[in-house]
This record gives structure tokens, C-alpha cells and sequence, in this order.
């Protein structure tokens, strides 16, 4: 080896512990919050509110975890509902979505554009302009308490989504898409042939999101389910601390209940989370060694 | 890895119709429930889908309750040995809410989902008087065998008796569109004896008009005790000298009450803050609170009191049970909340006296009824016994007062010195166009920033007098 | 009979075939509610009961508006100079550290996979455990204050008029970087290396690169999450409802939420979600001019 070489790859050793190191302190920053949260839900009530800063717990208890699971019946079910809401949501968007953007994407025409316009403006709707009217109008259907008010508005796909794919989609070179209909391919095999394996990333990206969305979903739940059966696992858990709060502690939140069920509910999301940049680079590099 | 997409979309198709199909199916299942010999009872139960639907064969009367799992147990358990038995063809169905009760239930009522018989607070009541959602009960105690309203407390009058035609509570013309559940006088304060020197005693218990009953402290004493009683470490309050233990605002608006004042004029129901008069007592009570470090953490102070901490906390009969009190024994006092001026009548008020009032679009009335009257002698007697309240029915009192049928001491005589109170119990006023709830967010809104002293008491007053009074002017026809 | 139409109607009929699961799912779920909402906004509508359209009162037909204008209703302009603060600075600080530490993760050769879950664990966590950390990082003697105390620090009150914002933003952006560098990481990634590498050639420096070639090919990425950022931003509430701040950091959609579910007067609710709304509009339009140009597509458009 050169002395140039060795002393390059010194350089590059160097710039790489430096920049991992700071990574890893910054890394750090993100990520004591969440254990002081783990910790803390293994602390007794009492300890948590007299040594709020304490890292360890002087006790492990698991009772708070214990808790969740016996003084409800519902939990299961809970999770059960939110699969329910999770899967149809999840699929109706992203399939509803895929369709919404293609259509922007490839069969540009005036009209079109001005659709795309409102589609755009319509993610500036605040949901506080149409919380209340479409709470009364659902109720006027006889359709509260019940799934529809969550599941059905998902046919409209999403808007934020239907923009990124649209983007997306777009840096699909027409060319190709062009020789595939002069093979013959009607627009529908052009999408699910062409089009959408080359944006997996970013389909994966949005059923990802989305899920994550639902699964803690609190807002739409709370407003339009009223029996305890039906919660999904947001709302119930959410529930559980204002009952907590009242009945055992005489009015302070139970936080390490809180905590402990907080925890729970943020596992499924992590490993979501994994799962799915997994997928994600996979499909990059798909992607890439198809150009 | 090939990713068919089609295949893909194909299968979660597939599951998701699985899963919907799994869901729409009704489900029976067997609920179990331990009854009073500590038997294992099994019950089967239909429970309606997620798309709503269920059976109901029997009359169904739907009740709305706060979020209390403890209590929503111990009713469906009394439901199950005792009311199913006297009245099997009656399906109870407890509901609970989840977030704001009122706010839940006036929503209910734009959806036409409204429960039968829910509960009801006299500062809440007015939007569902002024809709018409409520049942007149006088006809129901006029039929009924087991209750007569006579044999309530005449604080429901003053709660719950509404004159429409001139828009009065209490009156004997009018109806009555709720039944009190219970009760009690909320502010008074608890105080910890063995916190207090023997001068410090002789303050708070004076009697000097010699019925027996300790007189209420004034404005000046108050303060002075609070000062004393203070004990501190450095920045760290080591001891508290008095605690709200009930949202800031009530115990404001209970100050006020009794220094002869009141938050809003009675006529145009604006905010009568900035007069000089109720600002002193503001600048009094804030006072008090900013020396304890209190900042808007309301209800959570019971809990200290329970562990010695605190010298002297607002309260009601019912924290006796819920916080364990009676463990103090003799260390245990009550007194009256403190007056401004001594010549004045001291007005401990209830902010309580939660009731059940039932829907007047309600299919199942007769039903309903007949829960009230059943939970009217049945918790009455319970909850009586448990001191966790005056109930309803003013003869289950004994319960509390009587020695012959409570034998523990400290309840006894704390009961007794409550019982006493009740003569000269109001009601918490009440804002046609301001809920109570309302009041108490604007304060919340404002007080953190007066008392961290970046709002002085003018601004602080302004604040809240704008914010009320724009809710009056927004809500009134 | 075959109806023979040019080749561009049909392309543009196919397109909307395409669009119609949108068209349908916004006339019903869109158009319908935010209409009803806009006539509430010209209504006395107290909850539980009905709207009652202001002409029929002796109010006027503005009094919603006029009320929120002119200030009675407290804390009006108040609340959107906080809004307006608060997602400024928390897009901008997010997208910057976001994009920094995208650039830096995508350098390093191992762990990219695990930095970026690190980095966005944050994210994962329900807002209410969030939010609830925080309160116990930011009490008086809560955990950061600890943490200063172990450097010899003085504590700092974290919820006061003066820090209640920036406390708000500080916990914002350490739950949002995570969401950039996700989407930012394999955008990045994906940039053409042999672009790249030509550039080198050419005497590019890390810099250069970074300016001239790897920002312009992620700008439509870049663009997307920041319009997100803004439009979110602009409804915020959550943090400012669970930790509180008074007047230093109530928002927009706070009081919209308090004046539903509290105040219980719905149709000043809608009226003051109507101003936010018409605000957010303004701001992504201007925003769309104004930063659109820069945006660079692939496909040429």
C-alpha cells in the first residue's frame, strides 16, 4: 500500500468515528426520553410522582402491565377492533390511492389539473372545519357507534398520499410506459405491471404510515364510538388513564399505567416501523436495478 | 423477491372480508359475576356487532354514567342479585362516557342516540332544560308507592325544580326534572389537628355563639393561618397550609359566595370581576393559593392531605371514604369555609348533588322509573352506610348520624358536623349562557400565567371577564 | 352504435375513471360536511341543540365573524401569532437537522438502518405517552431539570410565559425529525450515483455535491414534506392541550376545540375554523408560487 492510500484511509477512519460518534450522541437525545418512558412504567405509583428523575426504578414491578390486561375485559378486543379498522382502512386507501394517482399522473387533461387543484386544497381543510358537521350529518344517518363513519371515507384514498405517489409516478419516464401500450397493454396492465412496482417504495411508505395512523388513532374513534366494546385500543387505553385517575389515585393520572400501556401500544408500531423500511429498501434497490 | 402486487391486494382482500365477516356476526357470550354470598353466577348475554344492531326483546332502559369502573361494578353487580330479581323483564344497560359527560351527552341528543336516564349537575342542566330534553318526574313521585318528594331533600328543589315561565329554580310551581343521588356540602375545609398549635386550634374551632357548631373564620384568620402553617425547605414546600382539592374555580367561586358576592350579575349574567369588590377577594384567594405554589393541578391535592401534608383542604362527606380519612381519628376536623365579613351568614355550597334525569324522548319511561326509585332505596341504604354521602332519601341519613347504626367514631361525628352544614347548603350558581364548565376553562386558561406573576391581577380579571362574557354574548338569543 | 372518440377525450375520460374513487369519496365526505360547516358558520348553533341561521336573530347575519375580528373573543390574534410562530419555526428547524442528519446517515458505510430506527422512535410513540413524558421532563423537578442539576446548572422553568413556546417546539422536533429522515434516507439514496461520481471527477467536493446535485434531485421530496409540515403545523393542538402555556402558546385549533367541546358553541367554532382555514390556503398558495419554481422534476413537467 502507497503511503497515499494508507493515509486516505486514515482520513475516511477518522470521518467515520467522528461522524458515528455523533450520531450516536444525537441518537442518544432521541432515544433517553423513550427509555425513561420504558423505565418509568416498571416504577410503583409512588415512586414515580416523589422521584420523577430517578432513570432505574429502585423496584421492577410488572404490575402495571399486569393491570392493563386484568382489570379490563376489553383489551382483546380492543385489538381486535383496531386490526379491523387497520386492514380495511389500509387496504381501501392504498388501493383507492394507487388508482387516484395514476389517473393525475398519466391522463393529464384540464380538467384534471383543476381536480388535482381541489385535491390539493382539500388537505388544507383543518379537521376542525368538518369535525362537528360530519358528526351530525352521520348521526342523522342512524350511522354513530358503529365502523362505517371510520372505514367508508377512506374510499376517497388520501389526499397527502395521492400527491407523494402523484410525484412519484412522475418519475416514471413515459417512454416506457408508451412501447408497453403499443405491445398491447391496456392502461390497467400498465398500471400494475409497470407503474406501481417501480413506486413500491413508496406504496410501502404510505401503507406503513397509514397503518401506524390508525393503530393510534385517537380523534375519529372518540368522537363516533360511544360503547366500550367497540374502543379500539387508542381510545381504550386512553380510557383506562381517566378511570384510573379517579377511582384508585383520587384524581392524579396513574402515569406509569399510563406508561405501561403506552409502551404496549408503541411495540406494534416499531416493529411496523422495521418491517417496513425493510421492505422499503428492498424495493429501492429493485428499483434501481431495474433502470 | 418478486412482489406481485396483484396477488398481494388479492389476499388482504381476503382478510379483510374474513375479518368483516367475523365481526358482523352477533356474538353470545357467558359474563360472570360473584354475588353477595361470594358465588359464581353466569349470565348469557347477546352483544350487538360493530355494525351495529342487537337484540332487545326485553324493555331496555339505557343509562349514561361517568367513567368510574369501580362504581359501574358495583351497580351492574347490585343490578344482577337485586333489580333483575324484583324486575326481570327490565334490561339495564350501562353506558360510560369518555371524555366530557355533557358535552357526550348533548351530542347524543343532536344524533337522537341519547341514552334514558343519564346523570345530571345543577350547573349543567340549563341547555338541556332550555331544549326540552328532560322529563318532568312529578307525576312519577305523585304514582309512586316507594318515594314521595317529600321524602327528599329540599336541596333538589333548589337544584332541580325549574319554572319555565319564569325562568326560577326552586319554586313550588314548576317541575322537577331530576333526582338528586346524593349530596353533600363540598367546600368545607378539612383540617389536619396535629398540624395545628393549641392557639392555632383555638382559632379554627371557635364557637362563639355557642350552638355548638364552630363559626367560620374570617377573611383575616384564614390568612393568618395559612402563612403559619406553611412550612418550607428552601424552594421545597415541606408542609402545605391549604389546598383546593376541588377545581380552583368552584373553590373561587365558593369564596366568593361567601364574602356576599357572586362571579356574574344575576340579571344580564355577564362576569362582575372587575368590580372592586370581587377583585379584592381574587387578589385574597390567589393570594393564598400562589403562597402553597398551587397551579392548576385542581383535583389531585386530596391524595397529600391523605399523607399529612396538608394542613387544610376544601372537601366534601364523600372523601371521608374515597380517601381514607377516617385513619386521622381524633386529628380529623371539619369546618365551615371562611367568611369575609362575620356579620354575614357563612353559604356552603354543594357543587355536587349529582342526579339522574331521564330523557324525554325515552320509550321506556315507566322502566326508568322504576330504576330510580329501586337505586333511590338500594344505593341510598349502601352508599349511606358506606358514609360516602347524604343520599336522596333523607331518612338513610341515620346511617350516618345515628350512633345506633354507625359505630365508628370518627365518622360519626364528622357526619354529624356535616349533617349540620346542610341547613345552610346553596346550591353552586349557576350562568344561564355560561356553563360551569366554561367558567372554570377560562380560569384555567389564565390563572397559571397570574400567579407565575407575567400577568398582573388586571390583566388576569380582563382576561377571564372577556372570555366569559364573549361565551354570554355567543350564547345568548 | 360505437361511439369513435379521439384518442385525447378517451385519455382524458380514462383519466377521470381513475380519479372517480376520489370524486366520490370528496362529494360525500368532503363537499358535503364543509358546506354544512360553512352554514353553521353563519348560525347561533349551540350543541345539542340546532342551528339557528343568524338572519333569523337579532344579531346580524356576521356576528360570528365580527365577534372573532374584533378581539372579544380574547385570545383571536393571539392564538394564530402562536400558531403562526410555532410551525414556522418547528418546519424549518425540522427540516434542517432532518435533512443534516439524512445527509450524514446516508454517508456512513454500516448501521443505516439502525440510526434511522433510533432516530425515528420518537415518532412511534402515542401522543399522549409523548406528551405525558414531556410533562414530566419539563416539571419544575421533573427530569430535565434533574439532568442540569447534575451539571451544577440551574434549573429552568420550562412552562413560564417566556419558555412555554419554544419548550413546545423543542418537543415537536425531537418527535419529527424522525418522519424526515425516513423519507429523506432512501430518497437520498436513490440519487443516481453515477451522476455523482462524474461530479467527483470533475472536482466536486462533498459540498458542491450536496448543493448542486443531491438537493435539487430530492427538491419534489423536500417540497412535499415541507407543504405537509406547514398545513399540519397550522393545526396544531395537541401539545399546547396537554401541557398547557395560557396565552403563551394556545392555538388556532386549541380554541376551536375548546369553543366546541367546552364552550359548546359550535357554529363560532366553525366560523373561527373558517378563518384558519381560509389562512392555510393562503399560506400553501403562496408558498406553491413562491417555492414551486425551485422544485426540479425528473420527467420534465
Amino acid at each position: 500500500m502507497t503511503s497515499f492510500k494508507r493515509s486516505k484511509k486514515r482520513q475516511r477512519l477518522v470521518k467515520n468515528i467522528s461522524t458515528y460518534t455523533v450520531l450516536a450522541i444525537v441518537g442518544l437525545i432521541m432515544v433517553v426520553p423513550t427509555f425513561i418512558m420504558i423505565t418509568s412504567s416498571f416504577k410503583s405509583y409512588d415512586e414515580y410522582y416523589s422521584d420523577v428523575f430517578k432513570l432505574l426504578p429502585g423496584k421492577w414491578i410488572f404490575d402495571n402491565y399486569v393491570r392493563i390486561f386484568t382489570t379490563n375485559d376489553y383489551i382483546f378486543r380492543w385489538v381486535f377492533n383496531t386490526l379491523i379498522l387497520l386492514v380495511s382502512n389500509t387496504v381501501i386507501v392504498t388501493f383507492s390511492t394507487i388508482l387516484i394517482a395514476y389517473g393525475f399522473s398519466k391522463y393529464k387533461s384540464k380538467i384534471s389539473e383543476v381536480l388535482f387543484m381541489v385535491l390539493l386544497s382539500t388537505m388544507m381543510i383543518p379537521w376542525a372545519v368538518t369535525m362537528i358537521p360530519s358528526y351530525v350529518i352521520w348521526a342523522k344517518l342512524g350511522l354513530v357507534n358503529t365502523y362505517w363513519p371510520l372505514i367508508l371515507p377512506s374510499i376517497g384514498g388520501s389526499a397527502y398520499y395521492t400527491f407523494m405517489l402523484r410525484q412519484n409516478m412522475r418519475g416514471i419516464p413515459n417512454e416506457m410506459l408508451e412501447s408497453a401500450e403499443i405491445d398491447g397493454a391496456t392502461s390497467w396492465q400498465r398500471l400494475w405491471k409497470i407503474v406501481v412496482p417501480n413506486c413500491t417504495p413508496a406504496i410501502i411508505t404510505m401503507v406503513l404510515f397509514t397503518s401506524m395512523g390508525i393503530w393510534g388513532d385517537y380523534l375519529g374513534p372518540s368522537i363516533y364510538l360511544r360503547k366500550e366494546e367497540l374502543y379500539n385500543i387508542s381510545v381504550g387505553l386512553n380510557s383506562l388513564r381517566v378511570t384510573s385517575s379517579s377511582a384508585s389515585t383520587g384524581g392524579r393520572t396513574d402515569a406509569p399505567m399510563l406508561l405501561a400501556s403506552s409502551v404496549l401500544m408503541a411495540i406494534p408500531s416499531i416493529v411496523m416501523y422495521f418491517i417496513g423500511t425493510r421492505a422499503f429498501t428492498k424495493g429501492i434497490s429493485l428499483q434501481g436495478s431495474d433502470k | 423477491m418478486k412482489i406481485n402486487i396483484k396477488k398481494i391486494c388479492m389476499f388482504l382482500l381476503l382478510i379483510t372480508t374474513l375479518l368483516l365477516t367475523v365481526a358482523c356476526t352477533k356474538k353470545t357470550y357467558i359474563s360472570t359475576y360473584t354475588d353477595e354470598q361470594g358465588n359464581v353466577q353466569s349470565v348469557v348475554v347477546e352483544d350487538d356487532n360493530i355494525f351495529g344492531g342487537g337484540g332487545k326483546k326485553k324493555t331496555t332502559v339505557r343509562i349514561y354514567t361517568f367513567n368510574n369502573p369501580a362504581a359501574n361494578e358495583r351497580y351492574l353487580n347490585a343490578i344482577k342479585n337485586d333489580f333483575n330479581v324484583k324486575y326481570p323483564n327490565i334490561k339495564i344497560e350501562l353506558q360510560t362516557s369518555t371524555g366530557s359527560f355533557y358535552t357526550n351527552l348533548l351530542s347524543d341528543f343532536s344524533a337522537g342516540t341519547q341514552a334514558d336516564l343519564f346523570y345530571m349537575e345543577p350547573g349543567e342542566i340549563y341547555p338541556f332544560l332550555q331544549e326540552g330534553y328532560l322529563e318532568p318526574l312529578d307525576s312519577y313521585f305523585d304514582n309512586s308507592s316507594l318515594i314521595s318528594q317529600d321524602d327528599v331533600w329540599d336541596i333538589n328543589k333548589l337544584a332541580y325544580r325549574y319554572d319555565e315561565s319564569t325562568d326560577t329554580f326552586g319554586t313550588d310551581s314548576g317541575s322537577t326534572y331530576a333526582l338528586l343521588k346524593d349530596w353533600t356540602t363540598d367546600a368545607m375545609l378539612y383540617y389536619n389537628r396535629s398540624l395545628f398549635t393549641d392557639e392555632q386550634l383555638q382559632v379554627i374551632e371557635k364557637d362563639e355563639d355557642n350552638d355548638g357548631i364552630f363559626d367560620p373564620m374570617s377573611y383575616e384568620e384564614f390568612e393568618t393561618l395559612c402563612q403559619e402553617l406553611l412550612v418550607k425547605e428552601g424552594n421545597t414546600i415541606k408542609q402545605y397550609s391549604f389546598l383546593p382539592g376541588l377545581a380552583e374555580a368552584k373553590v373561587l367561586s365558593q369564596f366568593l359566595t361567601n364574602a356576599g358576592l357572586s362571579w356574574f350579575d344575576k340579571n344580564t349574567y355577564k362576569s362582575t370581576l372587575s368590580t372592586p369588590e370581587v377583585k379584592d377577594v381574587i387578589e385574597y384567594y390567589y393570594r393564598i393559593l400562589s403562597l402553597n405554589n398551587v397551579n392548576n393541578v385542581g383535583s389531585t391535592h386530596m391524595p397529600l392531605f391523605e399523607q399529612g401534608k396538608v394542613a387544610m383542604i376544601m372537601g366534601g362527606l364523600y372523601n371521608i371514604n374515597e380517601n381514607n380519612l377516617d385513619k386521622f381519628g381524633d386529628n380529623l376536623g371539619v369546618a365551615y369555609p371562611p367568611v369575609k365579613d362575620k356579620t354575614k351568614d357563612v353559604k356552603p355550597f354543594t357543587t355536587g348533588c349529582v342526579a339522574l334525569a331521564m330523557s324525554s324522548s325515552s320509550r321506556v319511561k315507566d322502566a326508568a322509573w322504576k330504576f330510580i326509585e329501586w337505586y333511590m332505596d338500594y344505593f341510598g341504604k349502601a352508599d349511606a352506610q358506606a358514609c360516602s354521602n347524604f343520599t336522596a332519601k333523607k331518612e338513610y341519613a341515620k346511617y350516618i348520624i345515628d350512633p345506633e347504626f354507625n359505630d365508628n367514631a370518627t365518622r360519626l361525628r364528622i357526619g354529624k358536623i356535616f349533617y349540620a352544614s346542610l341547613d345552610k347548603a346553596i346550591i353552586i350558581e349557576r350562568n344561564k349562557y355560561c356553563s360551569q364548565a366554561s367558567f372554570e376553562s377560562a380560569e384555567l386558561a389564565y390563572a397559571g400565567e397570574y400567579l407565575n406573576g407575567d400577568f398582573t391581577l388586571n390583566q388576569f380579571v380582563e382576561a377571564v371577564e372577556g372570555r366569559i362574557n364573549a361565551v354570554v354574548e355567543i350564547n345568548r338569543e | 352504435m360505437k361511439f369513435m372518440v379521439s384518442k385525447k377525450t378517451r385519455k382524458t375520460l380514462t383519466g377521470i375513471a381513475y380519479i372517480s374513487p376520489w370524486i366520490i369519496g370528496f362529494s360525500c365526505f368532503g363537499i358535503i360536511p364543509l358546506a354544512y360547516s360553512f352554514y353553521c358558520s353563519f348560525c347561533q348553533y349551540k350543541l345539542g341543540g340546532q342551528p339557528k341561521f343568524l338572519l333569523n336573530t337579532d344579531k346580524g347575519l356576521f356576528y360570528n365573524y365580527i365577534t372573532l375580528f374584533s378581539g372579544t373573543y380574547g385570545d383571536f390574534y393571539v392564538s394564530f401569532k402562536n400558531t403562526f410562530v410555532f410551525t414556522f419555526l418547528t418546519t424549518t428547524l425540522t427540516m434542517l437537522i432532518g435533512l443534516t442528519f439524512s445527509l450524514i446517515i446516508n454517508s456512513v458505510p454500516k448501521l443505516k438502518r439502525f440510526f434511522q430506527t433510533v432516530y425515528y422512535l420518537p415518532g412511534v410513540l402515542p401522543l399522549i405517552a409523548a406528551t405525558m413524558l414531556w410533562e414530566a421532563m419539563f416539571a419544575q423537578q421533573g427530569i430535565l431539570n434533574g439532568i442540569f442539576g447534575w451539571f451544577g446548572a440551574e434549573p429552568i422553568i420550562f412552562m413560564n410565559h417566556k419558555n412555554a413556546m419554544a419548550s413546545l417546539i423543542l418537543m415537536s422536533v425531537w418527535g419529527g425529525i424522525g418522519g424526515k429522515i425516513t423519507m429523506l434516507c432512501p430518497t437520498i439514496a436513490s440519487v443516481s450515483t453515477e451522476m455523482l461520481e462524474s461530479m467527483e471527477l470533475d472536482g466536486a467536493n462533498t459540498f458542491d455535491k450536496i448543493i448542486h446535485a443531491i438537493i435539487p434531485m430530492i427538491s419534489p421530496t423536500i417540497f412535499y414534506l415541507l407543504i405537509m409540515d406547514i398545513i399540519g403545523g397550522l393545526q396544531v393542538y395537541a401539545p399546547m392541550m396537554m401541557l398547557g402555556g395560557g396565552t403563551a402558546t394556545v392555538s388556532a385549533t386549541l380554541q376551536i376545540y375548546n369553543l366546541t367541546f367546552t364552550d359548546r358553541a359550535v357554529g363560532f367554532a366553525c366560523a373561527y375554523a373558517w378563518v384558519l382555514f381560509v389562512l392555510i390556503l393562503i399560506i400553501t398558495i403562496l408558498f406553491f408560487r413562491f417555492g414551486g419554481k425551485k422544485v426540479y422534476y425528473a420527467d420534465g413537467d
